[in-house]
């Protein structure tokens, strides 16, 4: 399941990569690291399936060993050296895949920063542009934007779209059958898109609990004067998106130790001054250090009702099938 | 039910606030209280005390437009020492502050006002140290605007008041000018800042001579927001003053972890610094500016929903409001804390 995650994204952000702007070319340096995007993601799959493979030859090993116990006991010790063999293979191979989804990820990252400065200049570009030009550059900039969302999507999930599948008179037994399939196929994706959310919601609800410790602990000590650094400013983006995994860091002061103000804040004095408070966060979004997870969770509810409805939908055309005179 | 209703237990600020027509709310709060042991120890002379601390802190904020928040964060402690042959110390903090911010597709920017109090018992006899009762007034604004895409510049103002209550302190009553400029860049998968910072600070109360103080402060820190937290930061700072004795020159390294452990947590706040006077004529001279070094060690253990148990330990070397004259400190504490979720509502 985990390779086919894997694949699945791998290839999305080929396609990502492969397909910018709507066949527009961009810059070269934009080019390149789409280049590098694609190059990273095809070697994840790659590797997704070459694993996948070597798993399957593992299994037969594996089996072959059980074989060996019940019929030829002689046959039992290479078995297991081939077993043995097989394991490795397949540990080295989930290092090979584990880097090459970090670099994958890496590059995805690279190419969203280059497409975030490419449209700025391009934005900026359109509001000095003339009519003629302006259309264009909008146009230049919308696809940018759109081609930015898809590089920077939060979480890899499988696809998520619900099929409408409906059995029509003309459907014969082998066409109904077939659709039942689909539904309970797309079911299943669901479901293991509901299982990448889960993870993902336990992430970041444990992530947020240790930026809430800190956070207090800060507080705390701030509050009797013990070292006097502000909490962190840490719910806000740079650019007011909410709780990215990089921000603001916690300032901490650097002239002075215990009971000492902060002049790294925002706000705060650089030399010494007391009271050194950091830039306000946004508190409606902060105040609730779960929003995030909150909405993870309520995205995988959906997912896991629509995985029950399908399921059901692909119940009831079975039923239909079994019914038919 | 009505949005007042539901929000009701909170605070009576909270109430009030309601009536304003506001898109959307937020209200979250937190209690702790537990005993705390602390050794103080300054000039080889030792005072154990125990004692006990408690803080409660509030959280509203509100959105009345899409792009604004408006947010009101008071905060306040309590903490009683008693130590053999004394009388109870006690310390009353408290902190209120208000912050504006709007962002837009491009820049944020901010204003907030601050008022931090904090009232002493009369006597507190020595080798115990606490910082002298103080008002704070802050008053301070800010932007930030995305460079080149990727670095991000913020630059900030500030002014305030610093007013000493004991008649001894007020030599150190003074007004402060403050400015940053901070640069940030993504730096693997944490996040760097770079800050210079200026200011100047006029003290009224100076009974000798005028003194005017300029101050400059560089930083550099990298912070990674995951699991683990951590942060880590080197800085330097100068103070130039028109009285000699009160130059000096500081460097701090300080580092912020923040680690899962099992079902609990553990925290650990650090810095170790260094300061030292251009000047080594008045060693007694009152400076408002302390140098210390200090541990805090913590263990989080959650033990029931939204409350925790959190096992403190600490050790303080630190720069008494006495040029020069430093005090240690160690201590102990158990605190029960308790936090109140998020309360949201909509009109």
């Amino acid at each position: 399941m985990r390779l086919k995650r894997i694949a699945w994204s791998a290839v999305t952000a080929a396609l990502v990569a492969a397909a910018p702007l709507g066949g527009q070319a961009g810059p070269p340096a934009l080019d390149s690291l789409r280049a590098r995007t694609t190059a990273a993601a095809q070697r994840v799959t790659a590797l997704a399936e070459q694993r996948e493979r070597a798993a399957a030859w593992a299994d037969e090993q594996y089996r072959a060993i059980a074989e060996a116990r019940r019929r030829d006991p002689k046959a039992l010790r290479p078995a297991l050296r081939q077993a043995q063999t097989a394991a490795d293979s397949l540990a080295r191979l989930d290092r090979r895949l584990d880097e090459a989804v970090r670099a994958a990820d890496a590059a995805r990252q690279a190419l969203a920063a280059g497409l975030q400065a490419e449209l700025e200049r391009t934005v900026a570009a359109a509001e000095r542009a003339r009519p003629p030009d302006k259309a264009t550059l909008t146009a230049r900039a919308r696809a940018l934007s759109d081609e930015l969302q898809r590089t920077r999507r939060p979480v890899d999930l499988p696809p998520t779209d619900v099929p409408a599948v409906v059995v029509r008179p003309t459907d014969g037994p082998a066409e109904i059958e077939l659709k039942a399939d689909f539904l309970a196929d797309r079911a299943t994706q669901l479901r293991s898109a509901a299982d990448v959310l889960a993870g993902e919601i336990t992430r970041e609800r444990r992530r947020a609990e240790l930026q809430d410790e800190v956070e207090r602990l800060v507080a705390q000590t701030r509050l009797f004067d013990e070292t006097d650094v502000p909490p962190p400013s840490v719910e806000l983006g740079a650019q007011g998106t909410e709780r990215r995994p990089v921000d603001t860091p916690v300032p901490l002061a650097p002239d002075r130790g215990a009971r000492a103000p902060p002049p790294a804040a925002a706000g705060a004095a650089p030399g010494g001054t007391p009271g050194g408070r950091p830039e306000p966060t946004d508190p409606v979004s902060a105040g609730d250090p779960r929003t995030a997870s909150d909405r993870l969770t309520r995205l995988r509810a959906d997912l896991l009702r629509q995985a029950a409805a399908l399921e059901r939908q692909s119940g009831e055309i079975r039923r239909l099938l079994r019914d038919q005179p | 039910m009505t949005r007042a209703a539901r929000l009701s237990p909170a605070a009576t600020a909270g109430l009030l606030l309601h009536a304003a027509p506001l898109a959307a709310q937020a209200l979250r709060g937190d209690f702790s209280i537990g005993p705390e042991w602390l050794r103080f120890e300054s000039r080889a002379v030792a005072q154990p005390t125990f004692g006990g601390k408690a803080s409660a802190g509030l959280t509203w904020a509100a959105r009345p437009g899409s792009s604004t928040v408006i947010a009101v964060e008071p905060r306040i402690g309590f903490r009683a020492l008693t130590a053999e042959g004394t009388p109870t110390i006690t310390e009353l903090v408290g902190d209120l502050r208000a912050s504006l911010t709007a962002t837009s597709e491009r820049t944020r920017w901010w204003l907030s006002a601050e008022q931090r109090v904090r009232a002493v018992s009369d006597s507190v006899p020595a080798p115990v140290y606490l910082d002298p009762d103080r008002r704070e007034t802050w008053a301070r604004g800010g932007i930030a605007i995305p460079i080149s895409g990727q670095w991000l510049l913020e630059s900030s103002v500030g002014a305030g008041l610093v007013r000493y209550g004991p008649a001894s302190w007020q030599q150190l009553d003074r007004t402060e000018l403050i400015g940053t400029a901070k640069l940030s860049h993504a730096l693997g998968p944490g996040l760097l800042r770079l800050t210079l910072g200026a200011g100047n600070a006029s003290f009224s109360g100076a009974p000798f001579d005028t003194r005017d103080d300029g101050r400059w402060a560089l930083n550099a820190e990298w912070a990674l927001r995951g699991s683990p937290f951590v942060q880590v930061e080197l800085g330097a700072a100068w103070n130039s003053s028109s009285i000699e004795t009160f130059d000096y020159r500081a460097m701090r390294a300080a580092v912020l972890v923040s680690a899962s452990v099992g079902r609990s947590s553990i925290q650990l706040y650090s810095a170790l610094a260094a300061k030292s006077y251009r000047d080594t004529g008045d060693t007694l001279a009152l400076v408002d500016q302390e140098t210390g070094s200090f541990v805090i060690a913590q263990a989080t253990s959650p033990i029931a929903s939204g409350t925790f148990l959190h096992l403190r330990a600490e050790w303080v070397r630190s720069e008494s409001t006495i040029r020069s004259r430093l005090y240690q400190r160690v201590g102990a504490s158990a605190v029960l804390g308790y936090r109140w979720p998020a309360r949201r509502s909509s009109p």
